[in-house]
């Protein structure tokens, strides 16, 4: 079942579209706020709401990287894998980050505070390396600098 | 419909207006390679093989994809994007595992047949050799993610054609993998096993279990068909080889399904019903023993005569089922009946029976005067009485899927609750058991009131229809005074509304005729046909009943002497009411609880065998044709009749005349009579 608070946004996406399915990305992301991630209960309550079925919405959900399947912790690190943070030598701070959290990439941690995972692309090429956690950027990364970005997310 | 011209590799090609680039290609016979497009299916430029170049435009472009206009100058075969057609085809091959002589499809497949015609001896990528699952749990289909090349027909065929979207995409990029549900493995998934996925996909990534490593469709023979599981008599083909029925395929081309059909169709009928009877038998102390047919034919026509010598022609009945072809019902009618001067019965027949008796009462005609399947096509509202097509008829629950899911009609269900179509209604009223008649009054009167009637109206309704007030239905139906009122407006306020009936609506002449006149006020008489449409089940139940005069079983009870020609038809129900006396001939190709009662089997044709004419549920003809032949020596169900019948006294030249003469007459059913037409009151209080 939907919550009112998910119902309700999820109804304000829908009127700005003319076709309800078009609010799909919207509604995953509004029970993935609520829920944590989209479980497949998630799925099923949006089938009658979107017009669309499970394996269409388990399509849509699975395309997108930042729409979780699975569960995922407090904050969840985006590592960018692509080529500029790759020529930028991304690899260090990817290293030094998994093993200050003693965890590997896809991984959680133990006290659910960090989930990490890669990504192709920030689209902040000019500042690479960088990693996002939750909706923030972080540039130009050095191992040092990991520390005191992980302080700042409890 | 208006023209435009384009210019292809140099030459002026024509096309419509609306048309893409691959439409003008496929009209003027260039032939663009392509794997995701299929006709009827939309669009959407995944298999990157249509590419082609506009000149003066950037790039290349998908030509699926491209609306056309005049003025173009398109190029689709330059050594540039052959050869990226070339390394597209390639990738497909490098990505997942395709090796053609271990695949079922080899030879048939399109990917296969394109590695051909561009040459690729060999694949310069890296074969990514993927361990992949195979999902065989579909008793009728398997699902081998090694030769998917992510074309999406079967995605886009479960959303457009069949209005599941039982199929999806999971994960982005080469790790893409088809996937029923949320991943669930076919046979326990929503699935519904109609198989038109399977009929679709280009490779042997989803293929049929039956027909698998049987044949090529070189060493195979496609015949054009109809399907006698029920009254929709959907087109298919056939594909045999030598005398094995291998598959059946839907017909895009052919209503009513558009390539649509249903497990029971496309695979249930495969199914083997027992081990054919193959020769004639004879019970003699209990026992069957094989006999000639000279000598089975004899021993019928001898007891048959005797019965009615001894007992009374009323005693002595020849039996069909509305499951026979109309060539079929009218020679039993002929020999028995007019011929032999006895009983002609069809069992089985009541739905067709008390439709085509509410049919008659309100339009004056027959089951040509109701809607035909394509109404459902054209409706914009359609209302559910006590049918439940996804149950009697899937196809047709397939067709309204697919309206309502596009926005293009809306569905209303007055009926029991569980109604598989129930998710999509925008109104759903299950009214008491035994209120199925008040309701419709009900509705009546809302329409009546509200001034919205469409249709002639006699002048003593209103009055009669005065008790159904409202409030009143309500407390009978159990439902909401509001609703009602509620449906019966959308209903006939709606441009083209459809009334489908069935379940208890064809269980009495009196409901099918207030069902009948719910069309007929709400929507009119559109050119001879009325907007309500009765679903029976009986594949020839309309030809049935126009030649059944209302007997029925009770012809049965006190029967001396029946001789059974039952087609494909379900006998429990024969079989209950069957009190013979004396004597029972059952002519049938596998064994049945009837058969296990008969004094002499005479072994019949199975449906793929037999052909004739059958009119299916909206009166329009279908011809079914024999797929493969018989066993050797097996007589046709009408050579063996006409052999009877002249052992019975009915001279088979007469019969050949009348049976034309019938069939004739049955393949041009009246249609509605607008001057007659008119509602039927049937009082339920």
């Amino acid at each position: 079942m939907l919550s009112p608070d998910e119902r309700r946004e999820i109804d304000a996406e829908l009127a700005n579209y003319e076709f309800r399915e078009a609010a799909g990305i919207e509604a995953l992301k509004v029970v993935q706020r609520h829920r944590g991630w989209v479980t497949d209960e998630a799925l099923a309550d949006l089938e009658p709401v979107l017009g669309l079925s499970a394996a269409e919405l388990d399509a849509v959900a699975t395309f997108y990287d930042k729409i979780y399947r699975k569960p995922v912790g407090r904050h969840v690190i985006f590592v960018c894998s692509s080529i500029s943070c790759w020529v930028m030598g991304y690899e260090n701070v990817r290293d030094y980050l998994l093993d200050r959290l003693g965890i590997l990439l896809g991984q959680t941690t133990a006290d659910n505070r960090f989930t990490v995972l890669p990504t192709a692309c920030l689209g902040a090429c000019d500042l690479a390396p960088v990693m996002l956690v939750d909706d923030d950027l972080h540039c130009n990364l050095t191992p040092p600098e990991v520390d005191a970005i992980l302080a700042r997310y409890e | 419909m208006e023209e435009i011209t384009l210019t292809i590799d140099g030459s002026e090609a024509r096309g419509r207006r609306g048309d893409t680039i691959l439409n003008v290609c496929e009209r003027n016979g260039i032939d663009v390679p392509t794997l995701c497009h299929f006709p009827g299916l939309g669009d959407i430029g995944a298999c990157r093989l249509c590419l082609v170049e506009i000149v003066g435009a950037r790039g290349l472009t998908t030509a699926c994809t491209t609306p056309a206009s005049t003025g173009m100058v398109v190029k689709t075969n330059t050594p540039a994007i052959n050869a990226l057609r070339r390394a597209t085809i390639e990738l497909l091959f490098a990505e997942r595992n395709h090796q053609c002589p271990y695949c079922e499809m080899s030879s048939d497949c399109e990917l296969q047949k394109l590695g051909y015609r561009f040459g690729i001896d060999t694949v310069r990528y890296a074969a990514m050799n993927p361990k992949l699952n195979v999902d065989a749990s579909s008793p009728y289909f398997v699902l081998d993610h090694d030769r998917c090349v992510l074309c999406r027909r079967c995605v886009r065929t479960c959303a457009e054609i069949a209005g599941i979207s039982a199929i999806g995409f999971k994960d982005r990029g080469a790790k893409t993998l088809v996937a029923f549900d949320l991943d669930a493995q076919a046979a326990d998934s929503s699935c519904e096993a109609c198989g038109t996925c399977v009929q679709v996909c280009p490779t042997g990534a989803l293929f049929d279990k039956r027909s698998a490593y049987k044949g090529h469709l070189a060493d195979c023979a496609r015949v054009a068909t109809s399907c006698q599981q029920c009254s929709l008599g959907c087109a298919t083909q056939g594909v045999s080889r030598g005398r094995t029925v291998l598959r059946v395929d839907g017909d895009f081309n052919g209503a009513p399904n558009y390539g649509l059909l249903c497990a029971k169709g496309r695979y249930e009928a495969l199914r083997p019903a027992g081990t054919r009877y193959s020769a004639p038998l004879i019970r003699q102390n209990g026992e069957l023993h094989e006999a000639s047919w000279e000598a089975a034919l004899d021993l019928v026509a001898a007891k048959l005569k005797e019965a009615k010598q001894e007992v009374g022609s009323k005693s002595v009945v020849g039996l069909a089922t509305p499951w026979a072809s109309n060539e079929m019902l009218y020679l039993m009618d002929w020999i028995f009946r007019a011929g032999f001067g006895v009983v002609f019965a069809v069992a089985g027949a009541d739905e067709a029976l008390n439709r085509a008796a509410a049919v008659q009462t309100v339009t004056g005609g027959s089951a040509a005067a109701e809607a035909d399947f394509d109404a459902v096509r054209r409706a914009d509202f359609v209302l559910l009485l006590g049918a439940d097509p996804a149950k009697t008829h899937p196809v047709l629950a397939g067709l309204l899927r697919r309206r309502v899911n596009r926005g293009d009609a809306r569905l209303a269900i007055v009926g029991a609750a569980g109604n598989a179509l129930g998710r999509l209604a925008c109104l759903y009223l299950a009214p008491r058991p035994g209120s199925e008649g008040v309701i419709v009054n009900g509705f009546l009167k809302s329409i009546l009131a509200e001034g919205l009637a469409h249709s002639h109206l006699p002048p003593k309704l209103a009055g009669q229809l005065a008790p159904y007030t409202p409030e009143a239905v309500a407390a009978i139906t159990g439902l909401a005074a509001g609703e009602i009122g509620l449906l019966a407006r959308n209903l006939a306020s709606a441009r083209r509304p459809l009334v489908i009936y069935g379940g208890p609506y064809l269980a009495s002449a009196e409901l099918a005729s207030s069902a009948v006149s719910l069309g007929l006020v709400a929507g009119g008489i559109d050119g001879r046909r009325v907007p309500a449409l009765g679903l029976s089940l009986a594949p020839n139940g309309t030809a049935a009943a126009h030649l059944a005069d209302g007997h029925g079983l009770y012809a049965l009870a006190n029967a001396a002497a029946v001789f059974a020609a039952l087609g494909d038809g379900p006998d429990g129900q024969v079989v209950n009411s069957l009190r013979v006396t004396e004597f029972l001939a059952v002519m049938a190709a596998y064994p049945s609880p009837l058969s296990g009662r008969a004094d002499v089997i005479l072994p019949a044709p199975t449906w793929a065998e037999r052909h004739g004419t059958f009119l299916a549920g909206d009166g329009n003809r279908r011809d079914v044709a024999s797929l493969i032949p018989g066993p050797a020596g097996m007589p046709s169900e009408m050579e063996t009749l006409a052999a009877l019948g002249a052992r019975l006294g009915a001279a088979a030249s007469f019969a050949d005349e009348y049976l034309a003469a019938k069939v004739e007459l049955a393949l041009a059913l009246p249609g509605a009579d607008p001057l007659r037409a008119a509602p039927v009151f049937v009082d339920y209080l």
